[in-house]
């Protein structure tokens, strides 16, 4: 059996009584592209937020790369390798596109910021990697420009950027396209595809079309709950997924 | 935003301001409270200006550092280094119990729990007469000297020596926190003030800094309480009231959050203004709650930024002006 | 025994006067997300303002009723003209413009009434004692405790039994809801607002004859109000009552072995009881 990254097992999120997730089960195969898809309050971003650690699962074993991870903290992943994006995006607003990206590589070596006698060299502390990751996204000319002053397509490359500076070798992204226009869609999947060569991508989209295009296997959620999983193909034929996505117009 | 005045232009700058400042206001007195309340004030915006965290447990780094000089200066036979490091290390020991328990919660929970640790302390305060004084505060605080070795001792019974004194220990306070706002661990607070859930989601340990900006703060707010009562010779209990805590936020405010040059004007106009306005009328605070509102509603960026536009707005028309009559 | 009872009576007395306090502050700041830091200041202004009442009239009555009237009134103006305009605003700027507020009301009241304490008279009827065997207890106390319990059920049933309630309590969990139900937002803050703060104007009226009138009770009751808050909660009604009592008691029992020490209890209290539940007794995480 080839390896898996990401084992995730019976995982359940309680908030109140109301199950959020229950009982779910993930393997992440390395090297994959693995999409999760279900409709709108699925407990897609639920998922997400055990694996990246800003919330404690309330039952279940999340296992990375031979290791028990959910009682890290959300501080302690990205080291690990698990790098995250947000469905909305998260971003410091106020600071350059720069220096968001050199932020989160600074973020890699802990005791790094904790430097306060002196200044932030010229090369140092994540700059280097960081103008690296903004020409890589196409963002150069937009290094020293505050986040808010960018377009909404560009906020959302930079949110993947800014799990990118990690060098995870675990990717989660939330719906990377979400809110984009046409015209940005193909520069999103073509940063997948090229991403693809460098870590194992966990993928929650609702363009279809996209997950079709680049997943190798995808599983599907309903009211916190698997229904489904297989190569997209399988999932797109099965009738419990049609039957959930009724309504939703697809 | 990064500062970008190269280090040794700031230094020179704060040199001349506190060689200038009491030949221009007249007394070296007044010239001492306002460097010392540009510390406190600068120690209140490294909490709120640069990391987001609103503080109402300043008054009891300021009083805390106040008695811890007065109670050592008093009963022992010390150097003025040995009281500045006891300051200190007071300051920072209060800032980092208070950080512990306040940075368990964010936004206005912090900001109560906060002033409840303030009103803590008063009342403590109030209770350990043997050590505080209790209603009566500290009286007959000594000016310790400074004993260096092979060196005579430095007295600072003086106005203008105390007031070099001050300067010193002001100097290089500034510049300290000046490296720490423009340092990598700088960048980190301004992440967490702009969005603490991605700082924390890119791997920074949110609490970790926000305690250590804590304790900065209570280190510099402290050594200015401390200063304070050498000053007065004395360490009343009003040294640890919240209104302390409100004082130092009006500096900080009206001077330009996220700005240390700002926090020094905030001081400076705070007092000039009390200076000559409370002698009018004692009720002047009423006004500066009224100013308080109007900085808040119209010019956030405090008095100095709120100056450099409008100089920048007159520039404009004039030079508009100018090209009219070319 | 009738010791216990005696400081018991004493702290549910003081703490429903602190719930009246809290919960004030929970509802405006549970309902429009804004935090009122000149609370304390409108608490002072009520015992002036039952002060003022009764110096004119003679009559303690006149004085608790209107009081709050009196408060609510000024808390329209103040809505009108400044609130309004900070709903949208961070904390931090909420905070520091209503210390603004906070600062200029407690140096009028200096300017008009300087800073010789007031005291108020209970009238006749409240002014005796009552007596059970060998227990003797003040009436005007036992009136508080009364007086206070009628507010607060009154309160419980407009919050969970009216539409206004419902409509308030919809609004202090999804505030862009109530706007959907086609509810004038603008006139429901307005009304929250006042109601808040006309809570804290009766509270400041009824602890009047006990304490005393002066222009420094606001401060030292905005930090109670707080630790009332932060134990039970923020935005809960029932927890405001909680932390209300248990402030009120802990206040009431330590002043039994430890009188000066009262303030400091209190304090410790809180800093225990957020060591173990950070979110307060009733608070959502
Ligand atoms: N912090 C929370 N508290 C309570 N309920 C939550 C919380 N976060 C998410 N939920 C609920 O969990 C369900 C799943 O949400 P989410 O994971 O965001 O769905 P998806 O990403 O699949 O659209 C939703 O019904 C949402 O309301
Ligand atoms: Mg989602």
């Amino acid at each position: 059996m080839s390896s898996s990254l990401l084992s995730v097992i019976n995982l359940t999120k309680k908030y109140g009584d109301f199950y959020a997730n229950t009982d779910v089960n993930l393997n992440v195969k390395e090297g994959s592209i693995h999409g999760v898809i279900g409709p709108n309050g699925a407990g897609k971003t639920t998922l997400f937020n055990s694996l990246a650690g800003s919330t404690k699962p309330s039952s279940g074993k999340i296992i990375f790369d031979g290791q028990n991870i959910e009682h890290l903290e959300q501080y302690d992943r990205p080291i690990l390798g698990i790098g995250r994006s947000f469905q909305v995006t998260s971003l410091f607003p106020d600071l350059t596109a720069l220096e968001n990206l050199r932020l989160a590589s600074q973020a890699q070596e802990p005791a790094r910021g904790f430097v306060f006698w002196h200044g932030i060299t010229r090369k140092g502390f994540g700059q280097r990697r960081a103008l690296h990751m903004l020409h890589r996204l196409g963002l150069d000319k937009q290094a020293q420009t505050p986040i808010k002053a960018l377009s909404h397509g560009q906020q959302r490359i930079l949110e993947v950027g800014m799990a990118l500076m990690s060098e995870p070798s675990l990717l989660l992204l939330d719906e990377p396209t979400s809110g984009m226009g046409v015209d940005d869609i193909p520069q999103m999947i073509n940063l997948l595809k090229q991403l693809r060569e460098e870590c194992t991508i966990l993928l929650i989209e609702h363009n279809i079309r996209l997950v079709t295009e680049v997943c190798d296997q995808v599983t599907v959620l309903q009211a916190g709950k698997v229904i489904s999983e297989g190569t997209p193909l399988e999932v797109s034929q099965d009738e419990k997924v049609k039957t959930a996505y009724l309504g939703e117009g697809i | 935003m990064q500062n970008t005045t190269p280090f040794k232009t700031y230094a020179m700058g704060l040199i001349a301001f506190v060689i200038l400042l009491p030949l221009l206001i007249h007394s070296q007195v007044l010239a001492t409270e306002i460097l010392i309340f540009a510390m406190a004030a600068i120690g209140c915006n490294l909490l709120l200006g640069y990391s987001g965290l609103l503080s109402f447990g300043q008054s009891l780094f300021f009083g805390g550092g106040a008695y811890a000089a007065s109670i050592l200066s008093i009963n022992f036979d010390v150097s003025l280094l040995t009281v500045i490091g006891f300051t200190l290390i007071v300051g920072i020991a209060l800032a980092v119990l208070v950080g512990f328990f306040s940075i368990r919660r964010q936004g206005i929970y912090f900001v109560m729990i906060t002033l409840a640790f303030g009103q803590l302390g008063y009342y403590a305060a109030f209770l350990a007469e043997d050590f505080t004084g209790g209603e009566d505060g500290l009286l007959d605080v000594p000016r310790v000297a400074l004993k260096l070795p092979f060196l005579p001792d430095v007295h600072f019974d003086t106005d203008i020596s105390f007031y070099i004194l001050t300067s010193v220990l002001f100097v290089l306070s500034v510049m300290l926190m000046q490296l720490v706002v423009n340092s990598p661990f700088g960048s980190v607070l301004q992440a967490i003030r702009q969005n603490e859930n991605r700082a924390e989601a890119i791997g920074y340990r949110v609490k970790l800094y926000k305690i250590a900006i804590f304790a900065f703060s209570g280190a510099i707010t402290a050594l200015s309480g401390a200063l304070y009562a050498l000053m007065l010779n004395f360490a009343p209990l009003s040294n640890i009231d919240i209104e302390i805590s409100e004082t130092i936020l009006f500096m900080c405010v009206l001077g330009g959050l996220g700005s240390i040059f700002g926090s020094i004007v905030g001081a400076a106009v705070f007092l000039l203004a009390s200076d000559f306005l409370s002698e009018l009328w004692p009720r002047w605070m009423l006004i500066l709650g009224f100013l308080v509102i109007l900085v808040m509603l119209y010019a956030r960026g405090g008095l100095w930024a709120s100056l450099m536009i409008m100089l920048e707005r007159a520039k404009e028309i004039l030079g508009i002006k100018e090209k009219h009559n070319v | 025994m009738s010791l216990y009872l005696f400081q018991i009576l004493n702290g549910v007395g003081l703490g429903m006067i602190y719930f009246l306090m809290g919960v004030g502050l929970t509802i405006i700041f549970g309902m429009m997300n804004f935090v009122n830091f000149a609370h304390g200041a409108f608490y002072a202004l009520g015992a002036y303002a039952c002060y003022v009442v009764m110096s004119i009239t003679g009559s303690f009555w006149a004085g608790l009723v209107l009081a709050p009237i009196c408060i609510g009134i000024l808390a329209l103006g103040i809505e009108k003209v400044l609130v309004r305009r900070l709903y949208a605003v961070d904390h931090s700027i909420q905070i520091l413009i209503t210390i603004g507020v906070m600062m200029m009301i407690r140096e009028g009241t200096l300017l008009i009434w300087g800073t010789v304490p007031k005291s108020i008279r209970v009238p006749e009827l409240l002014a005796g004692i009552v007596a059970f065997d060998d227990f003797v207890y003040p009436v005007y106390r036992l009136f508080i405790v009364g007086v206070t319990a009628l507010i607060g059920i009154g309160l419980w049933l407009l919050l969970e039994k009216t539409r206004f309630g419902m409509v308030i309590r919809a609004g202090s969990e999804r505030p862009h809801m109530v706007a959907l139900l086609g509810i004038n937002i603008d006139k429901l803050f307005s009304m929250t607002f006042i109601g808040g703060v006309a809570l804290a104007g009766v509270a400041g009226a009824l602890i009047a004859p006990i304490r005393g009138v002066d222009a420094f009770m606001g401060v030292e009751a905005l930090g109670i109000a707080f630790v009332v808050v932060v134990i039970g909660g923020m935005g809960s009604f029932s927890g405001a009552l909680i932390g209300g009592l248990i402030v009120g008691l802990v206040q009431s029992f330590t002043s039994g072995f430890w009188p000066a020490g009262t303030n400091v209890m209190i304090y410790s209290v809180m800093a225990l009881i957020i060591m173990f539940r950070p979110n307060g007794l009733l608070g959502r995480a």
